[in-house]
């Protein structure tokens, strides 16, 4: 006790303690709206998951290699000899995973709430921003393990950029590092994934957080139309921390179980000699791999870059002043048929190039997503008919 | 958490213990989950007994190790290699026989790399001198440096 | 005949082949041809006449088709010549030999017109190099050409000889290596019963005969107590066990099924003998489980490339014991033994802990979850009761 009070008193008499004190005391007391529920956890438990993923990071750069030669040696090794290695690499695995869910979900939250809506549409923006980089981490850092699966999905998602018209190939050599993903795109993705991204990232979250801080939690009222929270909110501290504690641990939980029960199999080094079958994006990028199948290449490039231009501007284009979900029929209905699209897409994306089994017939689900009966007796691919 | 000095109702004191039991409780807890943290994390970074991964170089003994005609079985990368110094310099083979693929030693009488299993011989360009084995060794590239020897894979 | 200007005459400008021009179409592509070599250097005559009468009148040395004796000296003239033959690098004792083989002495002392003589295995107008795989004496060809003769059972039979020996060589250990993947190194006929010297082997000689590829098979089977047996005892040393013709990829079956022709089931040599099979078809049977232990670890995604590493050292010492047993001697097979099977039980174990510590991953779940839950609930407790006091 007595150490506390003379560290304390150093420090006080060094620092204007009572000034600090006012305002950190105020944020956090604050208030949330009364309707602030689990849901609005969302966004701190993707905190906890990047604060997650930077720590196991900084433990798996220990002793991971990113030169071709070496990067899944050093993964293998990380897997089998440290103490623990195996539980870091599956844990940040699956943090990856993890986040970019619940990244989207506090998206669809805030979209729900109506929360982006004016003051807070620079909130919203530096929210989708957010969201990019989150996809980004997961493009680059699934090349890194150097493994067969991750080396030919790279190879096909920097094909991707190839059709925008002058600047594709160039575009597409830049992101590679030359002709073909090789050492130099693995040390690009290395230099992206572990310095460029986690700054920008957090030089966003700490904007972002700014801001939710600083503009307050929205609440349902309409624009325009809100009313003083008073004494019906809840105070964020102790209160609100309380439940982010109680989500934190059941992430937590389920990051570790994820990792124990299913871990990610690393399957054989990379052979850029040997194609694997099938080769698919991870689940995330799915619903946009199927739409550049249907569409010309063109075409849909455009297509899916729309949707983040969507992104951006729909607290523009949305200037309708109700926030409850329930007074906005129209946002709601939009919404719904986009997120049916992506489930939708994504579905057709994953069985394309699949056999399933439906009611005891086998069906052959060829490049586009589309189902074919297999014939008894065909040996080779059904033809297109329709 | 809360401050244990706040007033708290005084005709209530079986609560308050168990509140401050509660507080305890998450106090204790979140001690023991970043303890839990930590403390693997430290035993992750300990120096492990076996190397890590090399670049490509691997150290297999000191130039003294070598005396002449001195020879070592090594592992490189996973795979058996045997290290021989002759009169000219130190050179490195795969230690895996091409005919069945046992392992080869060095037969100091005959100066040939012999396979135990089947008296095939390798000459010190890895070729075959005699018996079964199709194929010719493949040589490990040796690096001296500095008194150390290292095996290039 | 004048040999050295053989090399420089061509064939082609004698006049033989004016009226025996199919033949020289015969000749042409051999490697006589190619050589300079000429008809009357086999055939005597004398090529510069242009009439077939003054071309093979007396005194030209014209002999016409030479019969099976005439055929040997003719081929020996060159081939027996050390000056002439050293720039070709063939060896010169061909003739020599076939005086000694089985062949030469029924043609010179039994005056036996039947049996193989040079032209019989080499060809003769289209004679190929032995290195061309054309070349009837190609070692992939060897089975064949000597088949010509030894499978033809009416002329086997008026020798006592067995006619079916390429049948039983096809399907053998050497004559599937040999036919069928195409292995030059692989044993033909004449590897063990040599050429131009074909003989039977000895029976003394057996161990020779396999041992010019089998080394250490041999080094063992000579510091057996069967290698000093007496040749009268009718002991076939290798062949006794393994069979000749039709020799079958060796398993340590060969004890139970091959001591028992000359020991009885409950001799002491045939106890040795069980006991060595016992002894290798246990480091087989180890070996493999192993194999299979690997193999399904891995499936279950564990790393396994040390213990990868140890079943190849236990792989090099099961071979190993594979020539050893050749000593018959137990004592000397038993460390090897030992060493496979201490090097399978750390492959066991080493496997065994990394599934344990899999498990352990699994079990370690149960205190987690406990610990979350009450973490869970003292927070919830905690909020409640700050509700309450709002």
């Amino acid at each position: 006790m007595n150490l506390k009070k003379t560290i304390g008193s150093w420090i006080t008499d060094r620092f204007d303690v009572e000034k600090i004190r006012e305002p950190i005391n105020y944020q956090l007391k604050k208030p949330l709206p009364p309707h602030t529920g689990w849901f609005h956890t969302l966004g701190s438990l993707s905190l906890f998951l990047f604060i997650s993923q930077v720590l196991t990071g900084i433990l798996l750069l220990i002793y991971y290699r990113p030169t071709i030669r070496e990067a899944f040696e050093s993964v293998q090794f990380i897997m089998t000899k440290p103490y623990l290695g195996w539980l870091y690499r599956q844990v940040h695995a699956w943090g990856g995973q993890l986040m970019i869910i619940i990244v989207f979900l506090h998206m669809l939250r805030t979209f729900i709430t109506g929360s982006f809506k004016k003051p807070r549409e620079i909130t919203w923006i530096s929210g989708v921003i957010l969201f990019l980089t989150t996809l980004g981490f997961g493009f680059t850092g699934y090349l890194l393990p150097w493994n067969q699966l991750a080396y030919w999905a790279t190879t096909v998602g920097t094909e991707i950029p190839a059709a925008i018209p002058w600047v594709g190939d160039w575009l597409k050599t830049f992101l590679r590092g030359g002709p073909n993903v090789g050492g130099e795109t693995l040390s690009r993705f290395f230099v992206i994934h572990v310095i460029i991204l986690p700054w920008a990232v957090f030089f966003l979250i700490a904007m972002h957080l700014f801001l939710v801080r600083f503009q307050g939690i929205a609440t349902l009222d309409p624009v325009g139309e809100e009313k003083d929270i008073g004494k019906k909110g809840i105070p964020f501290f102790p209160h609100h921390l309380l439940k982010e504690g109680v989500v934190f641990f059941i992430l937590l939980g389920v990051l570790v179980t994820l990792a124990i029960v299913f871990p990610f199999e690393l399957g054989e080094k990379a052979d850029p000699m040997q194609t694997p079958h099938a080769i698919k994006p991870e689940w995330y990028f799915l619903p946009m791999y199927q739409v550049l199948k249907f569409a010309e290449k063109m075409w849909g490039l455009l297509i899916i870059s729309l949707a983040p231009l969507f992104l951006f501007l729909w607290p523009f284009l949305d200037k309708s002043r109700p926030r409850n979900p329930l007074k906005r029929p129209l946002s709601m209905t939009f919404f719904v048929l986009v997120l049916l699209s992506l489930l939708i897409f994504g579905l057709m994306g994953y069985f394309s190039e699949k056999n399933v089994k439906i009611f005891n017939t086998d069906y052959h689900i060829d490049i586009y997503g589309m189902p074919h009966k297999i014939l008894p007796n065909a040996t080779t691919e059904p033809t297109h008919e329709k | 958490m809360n401050n244990p000095n706040r007033p708290d109702q005084p005709n209530q004191p079986n609560q308050k213990t168990r509140r401050d039991f509660l507080t305890l409780l998450i106090q204790g807890g979140l001690f023991m989950t970043f303890i839990s943290m930590v403390l693997p994390a430290v035993a992750y970074l300990l120096p492990i007994t076996r190397r890590g991964p090399t670049s490509g170089l691997e150290e297999v003994g000191k130039e003294e190790d070598f005396p002449l005609w001195g020879h070592k079985k090594v592992e490189v990368n996973g795979s058996p290699v045997l290290v021989i110094r002759t009169p000219k310099e130190i050179k490195a083979f795969s230690a895996i026989c091409t005919h069945l693929g046992c392992v080869v030693g060095w037969d100091s009488a005959k100066k040939l790399i012999a396979c135990p299993c089947h008296a095939g011989f390798f000459n010190l360009e890895g070729n075959v001198v005699s018996g079964p084995p199709p194929k010719p060794l493949p040589i490990y590239e040796v690096v001296a440096s500095d008194g150390k020897v290292f095996v290039k894979f | 005949m004048m040999i050295p200007a053989a090399r420089s005459e061509s064939g082609s400008a004698s006049a033989c082949v004016s009226c025996h021009e199919d033949i020289w179409g015969e000749v042409k592509d051999s490697i006589h041809a190619k050589q300079g070599m000429s008809c009357h250097h086999c055939h005597g005559g004398d090529p510069s006449q242009k009439d077939s009468a003054l071309a093979k009148a007396p005194g030209t040395g014209y002999i016409g088709i030479p019969d099976k004796k005439q055929l040997t000296q003719t081929c020996g003239t060159c081939h027996s010549d050390v000056a002439f033959m050293n720039p070709y690098g063939t060896r010169t004792d061909q003739l020599a030999r076939y005086h000694t083989s089985a062949h030469g002495k029924a043609l010179f002392e039994k005056d036996d017109k039947r049996v193989a003589s040079c032209s019989d295995c080499h060809g003769y107008h289209d004679v190929l190099q032995v290195s061309d795989p054309a070349s009837p004496v190609y070692p992939f060809n060897v089975p064949k050409t000597c088949a010509t003769c030894h499978a033809n059972e009416k002329l086997m039979s008026q020798y006592g000889l067995p006619a079916d020996i390429f049948e039983k060589y096809k399907n053998s250990a050497h004559g599937t290596a040999l036919l069928e993947k195409k292995d030059t190194g692989a044993a033909h006929c004449a590897s063990c019963h040599g050429s131009h010297g074909a003989i039977p082997p000895g029976v003394s000689e057996i161990h020779a005969a396999c041992g010019k590829c089998h080394i250490n098979e041999q080094s063992n089977f000579l510091g057996s107590v069967h290698a000093g047996l007496a040749p009268d005892k009718k002991f076939l040393q290798c062949a006794a066990c393994h069979g000749f013709h039709d020799i079958q990829p060796a398993s340590p079956e060969l004890f139970s099924q091959s001591c028992i022709r000359c020991h009885t089931d409950e001799s002491p040599a045939f106890l040795v003998g069980k006991t060595i099979q016992g002894q290798v078809e246990t480091a087989e049977q180890t070996f493999h489980t192993q194999d299979q232990n690997i193999q399904s670890a891995r499936s279950e995604g564990i790393f396994t490339q040390d213990e990868e590493a140890m079943l190849s050292e236990m792989k090099t010492h099961l071979i190993e014991m594979t020539t050893k047993q050749h000593m018959l001697k137990e004592g000397k097979i038993a460390p090897l033994l030992e060493t496979i099977e201490s090097q399978a039980k750390e492959i066991n174990n080493t496997l065994q802990a990394k599934r344990n510590s899999i498990r352990w991953r699994f079990l370690a779940l149960i205190p987690l979850w406990i610990f979350i839950v009450i973490m869970v609930i003292a927070f919830i407790l905690k909020y409640h009761r700050m509700d309450r006091n709002e």
